[in-house]
């Protein structure tokens, strides 16, 4: 790995001993914005393993009446499709059985299942025609996180924060947090992979917001040693470790020195985090009844708003359970319950903040669900299988429009017809966001240029307010 | 990275100086610029040149649009190259679009002076085997000394003093071994004023089984071993055979031509040792998935590109994955070049999915002396015992005679097989009667669902039941025509008509139904319950012959004769699930329908103190024949429990320890033989017709099919009885009818016998002297308990057995493709194995001969990379800082010659890596002091000039196995799987699929806790969490270089681990126990366990003032002086006073976190 790990604490050192954050804070080797960003930091919302594109944002109609009649050869024209329904000797097309309505200004079409993100469409972009490669889960959110679908590259969060690092000396700059669910119980694995930093440097990968235990990880005092205890012990250890400076010269020693005390006053400042008491009742009501529940999603929405209020630069959300291969009225029903209100709190807290002219809000998935039943299809339940080549995400907030729905899909939601969004565009426009060019934020590792969206990639220019 | 060192150079004026000018080499100072920059478009991939021009060779400017040469030797105005990256117009290289940055003023010096000196290329340095400095070869540290020294004075610098002796042994033990010294090994050190005394230090630190143990975990970093499977589910892999062959593999010195040669083809040596096989595993340690849904192709390239990734960087650091989808951008290493690679690990015997198993095969077994044996003495005696049941016994067999003979007589009588008059698919299938046989068989088209209607015709006047066959079809030998051989039988209808009168046809109801065989949930009654999802199926005895018994509630027939229109129906979920060929029979005997089967009752609780008595003693219903009894003093009688269905696990109630009857009446025309299966929570014993036939004294929750249980059913009245006895919680039970053979023989037992004995088959003589003996012969019957119970034996011994991963070879090799764009789906043009072009190595075709060229000493990049890992294990730093890229983009060596004379060192010395760390260990350049003033940390941060000694953070293991060590808590066993020890709870959980076997961290107890990280479980989608913190990588994927950072969550994790913190107060207590005259004695003490050195006067200050703060505070408040002592498994020791030892754990953990003691100085 080159230049950036081992000697990044040395350097920013010599640059000054004003940093006492040094491991994540921006240095001289950070590259810094390309040009003026629309927003300063990311709130990155992870529906995993492929919520139906047909019960939320892509209302097709027309599938009523095709109540379980095979999807016509034309439409699938031969696509691979996941051995777990290339046996399936009928692909009956199974219309979404919950009613859409055209909302807000923009009319865009959202299901009744979103009633809560209905009301804000005139606040988020709707791009109904994203696409990926992968279609097994695995791949496909590797690929989402770190636009590989192998193992080994830094991810999204991972790149932001060696490009941008933290606003805030006391804190990471990208911070994960992992949320409770009440869809398919049988959930798919996350890896921390998907939070991880690849090549660069270990100091950029996500750092876990936990809901139980320590908020993170070994923030929290043995038993028996009360804060004072522990600032005589630090202050006992800064005293030896600046014996070994005097001696040695090492300028390693004082980044450790500054490391320690920073881990002192992480721990003062981490635990207000999740102290909601500062929250004003009607501030708590706009994320719904969950938010009184650690770990739900609406409340980790909320502490991603704190999170992002203090200067974290990239804030991940992910929820699990959307897998709905089977039962796929009722798991996602529960599932949009869990996600809706949170989502709506979000965006409208930042707003009455003014936050979200430079707070970019991102949702989405590694890809979407078939539009045959995946088993049995009947009027009240059936499932769907996995679709890559089209699916609904939505993005609001610093530098997006506001009540747009970009891109189509053809009446099967099968394929795309209009505006084409590759997942390497959405990284692409979400870093363009931030004012990072794509093809700038780049790494050298092993003799090659890396960068998150590979040798692909274009800015959606017609998403961008 | 070069441009880095250029950098340097630049702004340290005084070693600019040590450059002039002319002193141009093409490798170091001009390929680099034109790599970075310009071969993207102008080297080696042909895909992507742009105008013809190929910078990347001598005349590949010869032939482009324009006819401009780029490079004029010595005439800058004549060179386009110079033209164009001095332009600022269109003609700008590299174009603004490009995205790359304009070259700087040094870099177009540097290329003007090129050009101008003649415009010379030479081969890159890595790529020309390694040459040996003539003058100074001589195999001793001095010269490795002598070299750097040349640098060190041509860069102004001088060497730095040696470092302290204490230090010196810290250094050389935390290198070797990843553990500190002790001090009596420190003191040893001191007292010995022998000129050889260092070199004898090494020889017993490079002994010591924790040197092969640090070795070895340095290697599976490059082997991306890990406990897990990587992808999807990340259940648990047994690798770890193949990590204790590493470790086995350093602690004998192996030379490094062998250890490569059997990790990467030990398979196809001849008659390859289990040890050789379990090297191989270093290729089966890729990630591999069994996602649902998954393409085998897809995955099988991933799998192979990997190692070829893996392979090449490791031996040769060569990034040679870029070529996955295209020629290398920079290297000399072509698309085609790639999948040559690609060529020797295509034809493995392995599946794309893992299927979630422990080891997914090819695998072998790795049992222990002890299992071995013992199996091998279980296998005798299987096969002893077993040689009894076939033996000739002249009484027995001549009786079999008569029986066959009786038997077969009835058989035939029994049941009249019908011929068919028509059959037909109503979804299209044909239908074939076999007029000879009797049968009817379905061919072609063979639809998701259909349902197939014969008509037959019968001329018995009476008929009482109906047998239907499933026969095997002579070419598929698999009962149904599925995928996978099965069937699913959904319904029965039965519409019959004299025979005079066709259209005069009635429906009949079929109300009782058996089958001899059934799988679970799929029983026969289904085909008559009117729901078309549900049916009778087989798929665990697909290969035999089955019979279904069907009979209405009264015979029916017509004196004309009678047709018979019977529906099979097949409309299951699972397609094509139909029988293949069938036969249907009738009987006008009454006594052959399936038996009649009474509702359950029950009685109970009976409640006692404990489940062993519920289990032991009698409470009455075992002598109640009839079902009518009154017991525990006439409190409880026999409940009728119409709702308990088979095939279901019901819940008995919480009603502690105790033991509930369950009854059951079975009333059968005739002698036949049934199978049962039962389920139980907890203990369970079944007597049918009052004779015991199980008895299972177990705790466990109740599933379906726990145990199957054979039983004879008498002509008449049977009563089965169920003791279900409980322990705890939670009291159920679980029955269902495997099979009933109503003739009282089995189907193929009947098949057998049919036949004239002159045309059987062995098979059949086999099955029938089995099934006779079985049947009339209680000594046989004891026999085959005995052979079922040692065949128990050996599967519970072989089960004990570990698997590990390897490679093996197919028999029939792949055909290799290059992928275009590295599309699994993309197939170009046919490749064979092979190794880059660029080698101008022969011809190979096999890994094995893959490997050997690697280690044929002659290769230019194995040695120098191998060496240069080992530089970097002690440096921080490589020779050449880029160890996993040699190429073109990879760093220029900072000391070229040294790396050169190691490499040439290491194959000449019969590739001894003792040797290698022996001649580093023992140089001085290794042994100088790593302090300095301010001044070097400024102009050479990274220590590339060599003039102090090594000064580096500790790897995350080593820091946790030092705190274990010097605290006195490492328990140093070797070997055996994964342990999991300390981590905060909830990190699994939160990320694992619900059902993997790893979603649940159960963390170790006991001294499994205090195992070297070595052995800690690696779940590679969540590492150990202190460990990630400290920079140790997933292990996904290889990697060669750690990162090494300094951050806040690290000051955390060394504060607050419970590991850390447990050893703090080990630590504490191991001073607090000796034999110390006061405090600032215990300080000095702690600190040299720990840092091997003495300490100074104002640490020992600091240490002794901070313990009497802390234990003047902690003997105010002694409840949490106990609370951080009951921090971790180990005890604290009663015999030291609360305060005094919490104040002490604090001021073990204030040197536990010091720099010095992370850092290897």
């Amino acid at each position: 790995m080159s230049e950036l790990n081992s000697s990044l604490s040395r350097r920013s050192l010599l640059a000054g001993a004003a940093l006492p954050f040094a491991a994540w804070r921006a240095d001289k080797a950070t590259p810094g914005p390309h040009f003026a960003p629309r927003a300063k930091r990311v709130i990155y919302l992870v529906m995993a393993e492929g919520p139906s594109q047909f019960e939320t944002f892509d209302y097709k109609p027309g599938l009523a009446a095709l109540y379980d009649k095979d999807l016509p050869d034309s439409v699938r024209n031969g696509q691979r499709i996941t051995t777990m329904t290339s046996g399936q000797t009928r692909f009956p097309i199974a219309p979404s059985i919950f009613p859409f309505a055209q909302h807000g200004q923009s009319g865009a079409w959202v299901s009744d299942r979103l009633p809560m993100i209905a009301k804000m469409v005139d606040d988020i972009t709707v791009i109904r025609s994203t696409f990926t490669e992968a279609i097994n889960h695995d791949p496909a959110i590797t690929f989402l996180m770190t636009g590989s679908e192998l193992p080994g590259r830094p991810s999204i969060g991972a790149w932001i924060s060696q490009c941008l690092a933290s606003e805030n000396r006391d804190l990471p700059a990208f911070v994960v947090l992992h949320s409770s669910w009440t869809g398919r119980k049988e959930a798919q694995a996350l890896y921390s992979r998907l939070w991880g930093s690849g090549f660069l440097s270990s100091r950029h990968q996500g750092v876990l917001f936990r809901s139980a235990g320590d908020t993170v990880l070994y923030l929290d005092n043995p038993p028996g040693v009360a804060d004072a205890t522990r600032r005589a012990m630090l202050d006992s250890l800064a005293a030896m470790n600046r014996l070994a400076h005097a001696r040695d010269g090492d300028p390693e020693i004082e980044t450790r020195i500054a490391q320690y005390e920073m881990a002192y006053r992480m721990q003062q400042s981490v635990p207000e985090l999740n102290d909601l008491r500062d929250e004003p009742d009607d501030v708590l009501k706009l994320y719904g009844p969950d938010v009184a529940t650690p770990g739900t999603f609406a409340r980790n929405c909320l502490v991603a708003r704190r999170l992002a209020e203090r200067g974290v630069r990239f804030v991940q959300v992910y929820i699990r359970g959307w897998d709905q291969h089977g039962n796929l009225p009722q798991d996602l029903t529960n599932q949009c319950r869990d996600v809706d209100h949170g989502c709506f709190g979000l965006i409208q807290d930042l707003k009455q903040r003014g936050m979200l002219d430079d707070t970019l809000v991102v949702w989405t998935t590694e890809f979407g669900r078939t539009v045959y039943s995946q088993g049995a299809l009947t009027r009240s339940n059936y499932g769907r299988d996995h679709h890559p080549r089209c699916f609904s995400i939505w993005l609001a907030g610093g530098g997006i429009k506001r009540g747009c729905v970009f891109g189509a899909t053809d009446d099967f939601s099968y394929n795309i017809v209009q505006d084409p969004v590759h997942l390497h565009d959405v990284n692409a426009t979400i870093l363009h966001c931030l004012g990072l060019d794509h093809e700038r934020a780049t790494f050298s590792f092993q003799g090659r240029d890396f960068r998150l969206t590979d040798v692909a990639g274009k800015v959606v220019r017609g998403i961008l307010s | 990275m070069l441009c880095r060192s250029l950098l340097l150079l630049a702004v340290v004026p005084a070693l600019a100086a040590q450059a002039p000018v002319g002193d141009l080499d093409y490798g170091r100072d001009v390929r680099p610029i034109l790599s970075n920059t310009c071969f993207a478009c102008h080297g080696p991939d042909a895909n992507k040149r742009k105008a013809n021009l190929r910078l990347d060779l001598e005349g590949g400017d010869a032939h482009t649009k324009s006819g401009k040469r780029a490079v004029v030797p010595g005439d800058l105005a004549a060179s386009e190259l110079i033209r164009r990256i001095e332009a600022s117009d269109g003609d700008q290289m590299p174009p603004r679009s490009s995205g790359k940055k304009k070259l700087t003023a040094e870099q177009v010096a540097t290329l003007r002076r090129w050009v101008a000196g003649g415009g010379a290329r030479s081969a890159h340095w890595a790529f020309e085997p390694p040459q040996r400095p003539t003058t100074r070869d001589a195999a001793s540290p001095a010269t490795l000394d002598r070299l750097v020294e040349e640098r060190r004075a041509e860069l102004g610098v001088s060497a730095s003093p040696r470092a302290r002796r204490a230090t010196l042994l810290r250094r050389a033990t935390l290198d070797l071994t990843g553990l500190p010294p002790t001090p009596d090994e420190v003191a040893a050190f001191l007292d010995d004023a022998s000129d050889d005394a260092y070199a004898r230090q090494l020889d017993r630190l490079l002994q010591s089984p924790r040197y092969a143990e640090h070795m070895a975990r340095l290697w599976l970093d490059l082997a991306r071993y890990g406990d897990t499977h990587g992808y999807h589910l990340d259940n648990v892999r047994t690798m770890w055979p193949y990590r204790d062959f590493v470790v086995r593999a350093f602690a004998a010195n192996m030379p490094f031509d062998r250890f490569t040669i059997e990790q990467l083809a030990g398979d196809l040596l001849p008659n390859p040792s289990r040890e050789q096989l379990i090297a191989t595993g270093f290729n089966r340690c890729n990630p591999t998935t069994a996602e649902g849904g998954l393409i085998d192709a897809e995955y099988l390239a991933k799998y192979a590109s990997d190692r070829v990734a893996t392979t090449a960087n490791v031996w040769m650091g060569l990034t040679m994955q870029c070529a996955a989808c295209h020629d290398h951008k920079f290297d000399p290493v072509t698309q085609r070049d790639f999948y040559r690679m690609f060529a020797f690990f295509d034809s493995i015997q392995e599946e794309a999915s893992d299927q979630n198993a422990a080891f997914a095969p090819p695998d072998i077994e790795v049992p222990s002396a002890e299992q071995e044996s013992r199996r091998d003495e279980l296998r005798a005696q299987v096969a002893a015992t077993a040689a009894k049941l076939t033996a000739p016994d002249p009484v027995l067999d001549a009786s079999q005679l008569a029986y066959e003979e009786a038997t077969r007589t009835r058989l035939l009588t029994l049941w009249t097989p019908l011929p068919a008059t028509s059959a037909l698919s109503r979804a299209g299938a044909s239908m074939t009667i076999d007029a000879a046989e009797h049968t009817v068989q379905g061919s072609g088209v063979n639809p998701a669902r259909d349902v197939h209607e014969i008509v037959l015709r019968s001329d018995l006047p009476s008929i009482a039941a109906l047998r239907l066959e499933a026969l095997l079809p002579p070419d598929t030998r698999k009962l149904g025509r599925s995928d996978n051989g099965n069937f699913v039988l959904t319904a029965v209808e039965l519409e019959v008509a004299p025979a005079d009168d066709p259209l005069r046809a009635q429906k009949i109801a079929l109300l009782s139904v058996c089958a001899d065989h059934a799988q679970p949930g799929f029983a026969p009654r289904a085909v008559l319950d009117g729901a078309p999802a549900t049916g009778w199926a087989m798929v665990d005895a697909l290969t035999a012959p089955h019979e279904l018994v069907l009979a209405p509630a009264t015979p029916f027939g017509f004196a004309a004769g009678t047709l018979l229109r019977l529906r099979l129906h097949y409309e299951s979920q699972f397609a094509r699930h139909t029988l293949a060929r069938v036969r249907v029979s009738v009987t006008g005997d009454a006594a052959l329908r399936p038996s009649i089967v009474s509702p359950w009752s029950s009685v109970g609780p009976f409640v006692v103190d404990t489940a062993a008595h519920a289990f032991a003693i009698e409470h009455g219903p075992e002598h109640d024949p009839d079902g009518t009894g009154l017991f525990a003093g006439g409190k409880l009688a026999w409940q009728p429990q119409p709702a308990w269905r088979d095939e279901q696990v019901h819940d008995l109630g919480k009603v502690g320890n105790s033991a509930i009857y369950l009854r059951r009446v079975f009333e059968c025309g005739s002698e036949r033989q049934a199978e049962f299966a039962f389920g139980s929570d907890d203990g369970l014993i079944v007597w049918m017709n009052g004779e015991r036939v199980l008895a299972n004294e177990v705790m466990r929750p109740a599933a379906p099919d726990q145990e199957r249980v054979r039983v004879r059913l008498r002509a008449g009245r049977n009563v089965l009885l169920l003791k279900v006895v409980n322990g705890g919680d939670g009291h159920a039970f679980f029955f269902r009818v495997i099979g009933e053979d109503v003739t009282g023989v089995p189907l193929d037992v009947s098949h057998a016998l049919a036949r004239e004995p002159a045309t059987r088959v062995p098979a059949d003589a086999a099955l029938l002297q089995q099934h006779y003996r079985r049947t009339f012969a209680a000594s046989h019957r004891a026999l085959e308990a005995e052979v079922a119970r040692l065949q128990g034996d050996v599967r519970m011994v072989t089960a004990a057995i570990p698997h590990t991963m390897v490679m093996r070879e197919r028999k029939q090799h792949r055909d290799t493709r290059l992928l275009v764009r590295g599309q699994y789906d993309q197939l170009g043009e046919a490749v064979t194995p092979g190794v880059p072009a660029m080698f101008g190595a022969p011809e190979m075709t096999s890994r094995l001969e893959l490997a050997r060229w690697l280690v044929s000493g002659k290769h230019p990049l194995v040695a120098r990379v191998a060496v240069n890992r080992l530089w970097a294990q002690l440096f921080g730093v490589g020779l050449v800082r880029t160890q996993e890229d040699f190429g073109y983009q990879g760093e220029w060596p900072s000391h070229r010659e040294v790396l050169d004379w190691l490499a040439c060192e290491f194959v000449d010395s019969g590739w001894n890596v003792q040797h290698v760390l022996r001649l580093i260990l023992l140089s001085s350049t290794y042994q100088q002091a790593s302090g300095a003033d301010a001044d070097p940390w400024q102009h050479d941060p990274d220590n590339r000039w060599l003039a102090r000694g090594p000064r580096v953070r500790l790897d995350a293991e080593v820091i946790r196995d030092q705190a274990l060590f010097v605290s006195g808590l490492l328990n140093p066993r070797q070997g055996g799987p994964g342990v999991n020890p300390y981590q905060p709870s909830g990190l699994w959980e939160a990320v694992g699929y619900v059902s993997s076997n790893t979603a649940n961290y159960r963390q170790d107890t006991g001294d499994a806790l205090y195992r070297r990280s070595l052995y800690t479980f690696w779940k590679r989608t969540s590492p150990p969490a202190s460990m990630a913190l400290f920079d140790a990588p997933t292990r996904e994927a290889c990697v060669v270089r750690r990162s090494r950072t300094n951050t806040p969550t690290q000051a955390l994790a060394l504060l607050n681990d419970v590991q850390q913190v447990e050893a703090a107060r080990k630590l504490a207590e191991r001073v607090l126990l000796a034999d110390h005259p006061d405090d600032a004695a215990r300080a000095r003490g702690m600190l040299r366990l720990v840092l091997g050195r003495r300490a100074d006067v104002e640490e020992e200050v600091i240490l002794v003032s901070q313990a009497h703060a802390m234990q003047a505070h902690y003997a105010g408040d002694h409840a949490a002086a106990r609370a951080l002592l009951a921090v971790g498994e180990t005890k604290a020791d009663d015999s030291v006073d609360p305060a005094r030892l919490a104040a002490w754990t604090l001021v073990a953990q204030t040197i536990l976190n010091l720099d010095e003691t992370v850092t290897k100085r």
